[in-house]
């Protein structure tokens, strides 16, 4: 089995810029998009994120697996809930409104009342731009990211040794624990083990997997012992490491970073200084629906 | 939740969240911090009743496992599916059956199944390393 990460570089404009100024902007997105369910602020921050987006040159084969489980959740929870049941917008949407058909349609004959609201259907487009500005910035980290990065970005970015570098084992190693578990499903099947995943109830299936993780999970228990004894061995922890993998600022990493501060600033006054958090519908909204 | 068991909260919770990362990675699915973070604290639950547990394959060590399995799961996915209350603008009828009962299920199932049989396991390398 070959686990093998979605990253390749493309030359792309988001190859160029450092991991460090990309998490810092992507943050700053995802803070500016859910501070406010203002129309024009939520389509300023969902047109930035679909340029930010397009910087990686990203093709539908590359990422369609990650946007059909983003649609999924799109469909659930805006489809289904907020257009279909009428539920989704409470809390957000002033009760009653302009019925989107109020005389009701006719469907198969039969006189159909729907209670689709024109503020609920715009609650929709705007959970649409929220959902879709924040999907797009991080949806395209795996695919965009040099996973030799992670450990090195997170330790610049302040965070503790420890923890980068546990995120730099963790790339490391899950090649070696596929292998593991593909030598251990061998060795199984040697033994009479068939690993039907897809009979019995949930709990059969459970059962059916555990000769297989169990031995892989302790495994990679002992060898992780081994690597932490070694690692004690030669000190780590005693002083603030080096990094094999290289991060340098440009002038448009700092541009980039700059440019999300100043959003994320700027909508942060709009939405809390200018009242302009709330919810509303814009008139031309109104005016489409009669 | 069993590395939060046999290693204690910090090492579950950096199991859960970094797990969930990378598993996100892997699949193509993105980063999606709320919910990192809740499989985080799905890991750092177990981690807390850590230290209650001294031989593992003791029957009292296993129960308050899978006491801390649905425990953790309940916070741990609660903090995860609420979250999109304030991310995607979702109400609480949404959060609860959208989000919350399919992964607190699919989590629990799986936790109070696998995490006895790890700690057994576990009982078994414990002994032979002599920690």
């Amino acid at each position: 089995m070959l686990v093998a990460w979605n990253y390749r570089y493309r030359n792309s404009p988001m190859d160029h810029i450092d991991p460090r100024a990309r998490f810092i902007f992507s943050f700053a997105i995802l803070f500016a998009a859910t501070a406010t369910w203002n129309p024009a602020i939520l389509f300023a921050v969902f047109v930035v994120s679909i340029l930010w987006y397009s910087m990686g040159r990203l093709t539908w084969k590359d990422t369609r697996l990650g946007w059909l489980m983003i649609s999924i959740m799109l469909f659930t929870m805006i489809v289904v809930n907020t257009i279909i049941t009428g539920g989704g917008a409470g809390g957000v949407v002033p009760p009653g409104g302009q019925l989107v058909w109020p005389n009701g349609a006719v469907i198969f004959g039969r006189q159909v009342n729907l209670g689709l609201t024109v503020e609920r259907l715009w609650f929709a487009v705007s959970q649409l731009m929220r959902i879709l500005s924040i999907s797009l910035v991080f949806i395209m980290i795996p695919y965009t990211m040099d996973s030799r990065a992670y450990g090195v970005t997170f330790s610049k970015l302040g965070l503790p040794d420890r923890l980068a570098y546990t995120m730099e084992l963790s790339f490391r190693f899950i090649p070696t624990l596929a292998r593991n578990f593909q030598v251990t499903l061998d060795a199984q099947r040697a033994r009479g083990f068939e690993l039907d995943a897809g009979k019995g109830n949930i709990v059969q299936k459970i059962r059916q997997v555990a000769p297989l993780l169990i031995p892989v999970t302790m495994n990679a228990i002992v060898s992780s012992e081994d690597i932490a004894n070694a690692m004690d061995l030669r000190g780590f922890g005693q002083m603030k490491r080096t990094w094999l993998y290289e991060l340098k600022f440009h002038w448009w990493d700092w541009a980039i970073i700059a440019f999300g501060a100043v959003m994320l600033v700027v909508i942060l006054i709009l939405a809390y200084r200018f009242d302009m958090r709330l919810f509303s519908v814009p008139q031309w909204w109104y005016e489409l629906f009669g | 939740m069993f590395f939060g068991i046999a290693f204690g909260p910090i090492v579950g919770f950096i199991t859960g969240f970094v797990g969930n990362i990378l598993a996100d990675m892997l699949s193509g699915y993105g980063f999606w911090i709320w919910w990192d973070l809740g499989n985080g604290i799905m890991g750092l639950i177990p981690g807390i009743f850590s230290a209650l547990v001294y031989k593992y394959n003791e029957r009292k060590s296993i129960i308050w496992g899978e006491v801390s399995v649905i425990l953790g799961t309940a916070l741990g996915m609660g903090l995860a599916s609420f979250s999109e209350m304030w991310v995607s603008g979702a109400d609480i009828n949404t959060v609860i059956f959208a989000n919350f009962v399919p992964a607190f299920l699919t989590n629990i199932i799986w936790g109070l199944i696998l995490l006895p049989i790890l700690m057994i396991a576990y009982a078994a390398i414990v002994q032979r390393s002599g920690r």
